[in-house]
């Protein structure tokens, strides 16, 4: 009686086995050319079709201008270099750019790259309306005519000065063939390998294999030359360190790591690079609503019951900055000196007594009745920061009931239509070895003539901040420029509509034997993907390749 | 053809018999059918009902100062359709998945049927192995265990196995990962295969994946095999209980024989009925396994693509999944009731 | 994760001679379990007695402190002690044991034996939808509702519990069957008991057994579930849990490079695993004495 039955279950174990075989090794991809020369490991997978306009976020813009340039880019000093331009002029009133291509620009598919191409790129992009969101999320702002002038010439003009335009359009916006694109209706959709002709110094070879695997290798035909490092492959892992260390990968990355974390990398085959002010954590408090939240006095008591050195040592292992009333990281080049609301739990006790929040039952004060209760939005990442907050203002008077907020990804979209009271959000920036450097960050941020976002200010408006946010925008002069925005940082300290509370240091380790030199692109994404200029030459600043 | 729900041990059956296998059949069919449509039905709800949406998972990703104002949202949100009624988008989902059309990721922007194509594949072979070496080794041990009973043997396989099954596979996981990727550097540390490794040979190739798949099968081996040793030790238990043992061991058959040709094979059939269960926990603990290990199977996408409610890519993962489950617990089910003709209900 | 209920379940075979036999020899195993549960049970009610230190105070100590006489296994990252954690984390775990496997049962009841004993269109109707149930994906749905959890424990909880509720109305709907249809049951109705008397002294007595070890069983599946998703960042983070602990500890950079993780990560996973073992050990242990085919096939 049981004869059949085990041969049925062998037959099954036998067919579902081959099956299973024949499924993965039907899954292989083809042969790939190995090419020779340096090849660069990274730790990151892809996030997205690398196309102007699928590519997700900080990772997936760098892993797309690997592909595709723009008229100027940034070295590791910060440097513009002239990039797809050889070189860029612009008018006495800063309303006219003519930038000038160079000539040996040839597109992947060897057809020449000409100014049309440029022309036609920023008629594109006004067109499409909302992209979803790659590092540059609107079509670029106040471009009122682009024409070619001759086969190598692009003049820009502008419907107002902005001296952010050169470094935020000039060297953000990617240029894309007219001949791939023009009958394009859907960007967005396009997921075929086919489309990404590019002018990069790389081509993709490989893409999503398993996971976001990536493959990239250099384009000998490239205007600069053939680019130094020959071959960057990318791939999604969970821990870069551990990866670093098992030998895996060439680079990794890291915020406020631990001393015994860095401890196996403190040697000769590790280099080390840091940077203070890659990202930071800002609290907001709702203006919008009635009450202590958009009470100044109430603001300032929560600055001072909140210990911003402690955070950096429980946080970020101590390495990092106390967070800057002022907004700016103290390490960036627009810092100025502001008030700092230090650590001092009687003199935020003493403020929230003489504001008339009196010590109500259970220790929580009081307003009108009502007691100082406040819900606070935070991700779900950030819990031990939570629990600090929590502590901090507890010993103040103040109670904070902490909503957490999805898995790792922020879904944030109450903290965006002011459905909150305080919130904690990750802010990339202000640099300066990082994106968002410029202090033009501010007035997005906190002007109340711009629309709102994510990250900015909720409901803060002072006329006087706003007016400055203006001028600065028009201040070519860097001292001029420095002045306003040193002002400007004044004002923030003092009505306090937001305050970072600190800026973890962000550590990039790396393989001296692959590559012996790292840095954090000014203005850029701290990804390991924004070395792109370094990739291409092989040094720290400049075009000419390293042989 | 009739006979086939029956069985082939089946007696022959009477006309009105027959009548009536039909009309259970088709009611068997319909139940599945209507199975389906509500497992279609949840798929597209459960995502919905999650909060948040994917536009501010998609900014959230981004995470510079965006500008965002209500007018750009409302164009993202047509352009991903979600601007419609809760029910015109269910009607356009439906009819969609009726065209065999799962939609496009909000993250990647690829059609979802493919990257489920592209990574089923590696769901089936972790899945599948760990099923098949955690029945194999349960059973093993099952028929050591049971025909030992009370023995040192049993108890200390007994202990081990419930330990084993115990222990947080995230745990041990992370454990073993450390010290054979990171430590020892025996293994990979991250993926399916190595990347980009076109040019090595089908050989080179089976061993490459073999050898990241040697800590991801481990973990979820350990935490199914303990199933199915309970259920083979249970099962020789009642067998050595049985009047042919008796006979046999009177009749002096070598113990041997006994044990694996008599009593094993006759304890082997209830982890048959075990697979659905199998396949169910197995399923689950994969979520786990290929998040640790970075395995670029369908759990991994699953718990990426709730991270950021990308709805496309979390309806074709959930139906993929329910669908398989629900294929293979009908598949054991024809496949017990044809072993045990006992077995109908 | 651990599996479902049915797996422990031995094969359909007349065993009632070995009944006695077992629950002697068997008897180690359970008294480990129970002492186990015990100890957790004493953890979980007496936890302010056992430490000085609210679970949650970040100013229990620095960050990441070692072991030492003040903080026995350290303090985590905000400055929590761990071992108050660790306590206090055996409540969080058994209020899931206790109301996971108390409504699952209860499901079970609702609709296995319920319809059972009503019979007819009520029973099939039942039957089609505890089949539906099994066939629901577990896991995935676990993470979908999960996500759902962030701020309180019950969603994750019903969830769980939605989860048990199926496979063990299955087992008790074919053991009430069976019941119903015992001579004796006819025979008790045939005397004059009214139906109150026969569920009392027929239905309980028969039943009572196999939703106890379904009670154990589902709270084992449940504190392992509750545990795993909290790890998988999809339980309340403001709680305090075993999974949670796990899910913070896992979650600094590369604890494996410190030795951190021996007294973070290791006694948590212990703790828990033998808490598990515990539970299943006892679920295994009443299984013989209480083999419900022993009284279906006679």
């Amino acid at each position: 009686m049981t004869e059949p039955m085990l041969l049925d279950r062998r037959q099954f174990l036998l067919a579902s086995l081959g099956g299973m075989g024949a499924l993965v090794l039907g899954s292989c991809t083809q042969t790939v050319d190995q090419g020779t020369g340096l090849t660069v490991r990274l730790p990151q997978g892809a996030t997205g079709f690398p196309s102007p306009w699928a590519s997700n976020a900080d990772i997936g813009y760098a892993q797309m201008s690997l592909l595709y340039d723009t008229l100027l880019w940034r070295d590791g000093s910060g440097e513009l270099l002239p990039w797809l331009a050889q070189r860029y002029q612009s008018s006495a009133d800063h309303l006219t750019y003519t930038f000038e291509l160079r000539e040996n620009l040839r597109w992947s598919d060897g057809r020449p790259l000409t100014a049309d191409d440029v022309v036609f790129t920023f008629d594109y992009y006004a067109a499409q309306g909302t992209l979803p969101p790659p590092v540059i999320i609107q079509p670029p702002q106040g471009i009122a005519n682009v024409a070619a002038r001759g086969p190598s010439t692009v003049e820009i003009t502008l419907t107002r000065p902005h001296n952010t335009f050169v470094g935020q359009v000039a060297a953000a916006l990617p240029i894309v063939p007219k001949h791939v694109w023009a009958s394009i209706n859907d960007p967005v959709g396009v997921d075929d390998l086919k489309k990404l002709v590019g002018s990069g110094a790389y081509r993709l070879r490989e893409y999503n294999g398993d996971g976001g695997a990536m493959l990239y290798t250099a384009r000998d035909d490239f205007f600069l030359g053939a680019p130094f490092v020959k071959r960057i492959e990318e791939r999604a892992i969970e821990d870069p360190i551990a990866a670093l260390a098992a030998g895996q990968t060439d680079a990794g990355r890291g915020v406020g790591l631990r001393a015994d974390t860095l401890a196996p990398f403190a040697n000769d085959t590790f280099g080390k690079i840091t940077e203070q002010g890659a990202s930071t954590l800002p609290l907001y408090w709702n203006l919008n609503k009635e009450g202590p939240l958009s009470d100044v006095r109430f603001r300032r008591a929560c600055a001072m019951a909140i210990d911003r050195r402690d955070l950096v040592n429980r946080l970020a292992a101590g390495r990092g900055l106390p967070g800057n009333p002022g907004f700016l990281s103290p390490a960036n080049p627009f810092f100025a000196p502001v008030r700092q609301y230090d650590f001092d739990v009687p003199g935020a006790g003493a403020l929230l007594d003489a504001a008339g929040y009196r010590m109500g039952p259970g220790g929580i004060r009081q307003d009108r009745g009502q007691p100082l209760s406040f819900e606070l939005l935070i991700s779900n990442a950030e819990a031990p920061l939570s629990e600090i907050l929590v502590g901090s203002l507890r010993r103040v008077g103040v109670e904070l009931r902490p909503t957490a907020v999805e898995i790792g990804p922020q879904l944030f979209g109450n903290k965006l239509i002011g459905k909150y009271d305080m919130a904690v959000l990750f802010f990339p920036g202000p640099g300066p070895g990082g994106p968002n450097t410029d202090p033009d960050v501010l007035r997005v941020l906190f002007s109340s003539k711009v629309e709102p976002s994510l990250q900015a200010a909720t409901a803060y408006a002072s006329p006087a901040f706003d007016d400055l946010a203006e001028k600065q925008r028009l201040a070519f002069d860097d001292g001029e420029r420095k002045a306003l925005v040193a002002q400007m940082q004044q004002i923030l300290a003092d009505d306090l509509p937001m305050l970072p509370l600190f800026y973890p240091e962000t550590v990039v380790l790396f393989r001296t034997q692959v590559l012996d030199e790292w840095y954090f692109t000014p203005g850029q994404f701290p990804t390991l993907q924004d070395n792109k200029q370094l990739f291409i030459t092989g040094r720290r600043t400049g075009t000419t390749i390293r042989s | 053809m009739d006979t086939e729900l029956g069985g082939r041990t089946a007696p022959p059956v009477a006309g009105g018999a027959r009548r009536h296998g039909r009309r259970r059949r088709w009611g068997a069919i319909a139940s599945y059918l209507v199975m389906v449509f509500a497992l279609v039905t949840l798929n597209f709800f459960l995502p919905r009902a999650m909060p948040g949406n994917p536009i501010d998972g998609l900014l959230g990703q981004g995470g510079s100062g965006f500008s965002l104002g209500e007018q750009s949202r409302a164009s993202l949100e047509a352009y991903y359709r979600l601007d419609g009624s809760l029910a015109s988008q269910y009607r356009h989902y439906l009819s969609r998945l009726a065209h065999g059309d799962l939609g496009r990721s909000i993250q990647t922007n690829a059609p979802v049927r493919k990257e489920l194509g592209r990574r089923l594949p590696w769901t089936i072979l972790l899945v599948g192995g760990s099923i098949v070496l955690a029945t194999l080794i349960g059973a093993a041990a099952g028929v050591h265990s049971g025909w030992r009973r009370d023995k040192p043997v049993d108890r200390a396989l007994l202990t081990g196995m419930l330990t084993i099954w115990q222990f947080p596979p995230y745990l041990l996981g992370t454990m073993l990962l450390f010290i054979f990727a990171v430590k020892l550097r025996w293994l990979p540390l991250a993926g399916a295969r190595t990347p980009f490794s076109g040019s090595l040979g089908p050989v080179q190739q089976i061993l490459d994946i073999g050898s990241y798949l040697v800590l991801p099968l481990t973990v979820l081996t350990a935490g199914l095999c303990a199933v199915s040793y309970l259920v083979m030790r249970a099962g020789m238990v009642n067998e050595l209980g049985s009047d042919y043992l008796l006979l046999g061991r009177a009749k002096g058959l070598r113990t041997r024989r006994l044990k694996y040709r008599y009593a094993a094979r006759n304890a082997l059939l209830p982890l048959v009925g075990l697979t659905a269960v199998e396949v169910g926990s197995a399923v689950a603990a994969n979520v786990f396994v290929e998040r640790i290990f970075s395995y670029p199977g369908l759990g991994g996408l699953l718990f990426q693509s709730i991270g950021i409610r990308d709805y496309p890519t979390i309806q074709g993962v959930f139906l993929c999944l329910s669908l398989g489950v629900v294929t293979i617990n009908a598949l054991a089910e024809v496949l017990y009731r044809r072993l045990d003709p006992r077995a109908a209900f | 994760m651990a599996a479902t209920v049915e797996v422990a379940l031995p094969p359909a075979v007349d065993d009632d001679r070995r009944a006695p036999h077992t629950r002697r020899r068997r008897s180690p195993l359970l008294a480990f379990g129970l002492v186990v549960l015990g100890v957790v049970v004493l953890m979980a009610v007496f936890a302010p007695l056992l430490t000085q230190y609210d679970p949650r105070d970040p100013a229990a100590g620095a960050a990441l402190e070692q072991p030492s006489a003040r903080h026995w296994l350290g303090t985590d990252q905000p400055g929590r002690d761990i071992f108050a954690q660790l306590v206090y984390g055996a409540r969080a775990s058994l209020v899931v044991a206790l109301v996971a496997g108390t409504l699952a049962m209860a499901g079970a009841l609702l609709l296995g034996v319920l319809p059972a004993l009503l019979g007819g269109a009520t029973d099939r109707a039942s039957n089609r939808l505890v089949v539906f149930l099994l066939a629901l994906p577990g896991a995935p749905l676990l993470v979908l509702i999960g996500s759902l959890g962030l701020n309180g424990r019950l969603p994750i909880l019903l969830v769980i519990a939605l989860l048990g509720a199926p496979p063990n109305a299955r087992i008790l709907r074919t053991q009430a069957l069976s019941l119903r249809q015992r001579g004796f049951i006819a025979a008790a109705q045939g005397f004059g008991g009214g139906p109150l008397y026969v569920l009392r002294h027929h239905y309980v007595p028969g039943l009572a057994p196999l939703i106890a070890v379904g009670f154990v069983n589902w709270a084992s599946v449940a504190v392992g579930l509750e545990a795993g998703l909290t790890f998988l960042g999809l339980g309340d983070p403001s709680g305090i849990s075993w999974g949670l602990m796990l899910n913070r500890a896992l979650a600094q950079q590369s604890i494996y490079f410190s030795p951190m993780w021996i007294w973070w990560v290791l006694p948590v996973g212990l703790t828990l695993t033998i808490t598990l073992l515990a539970l299943t050990v006892v679920g295994v242990a009443l299984e013989p004495a209480f083999n419900p085919r022993s009284h279906t096939s006679s």
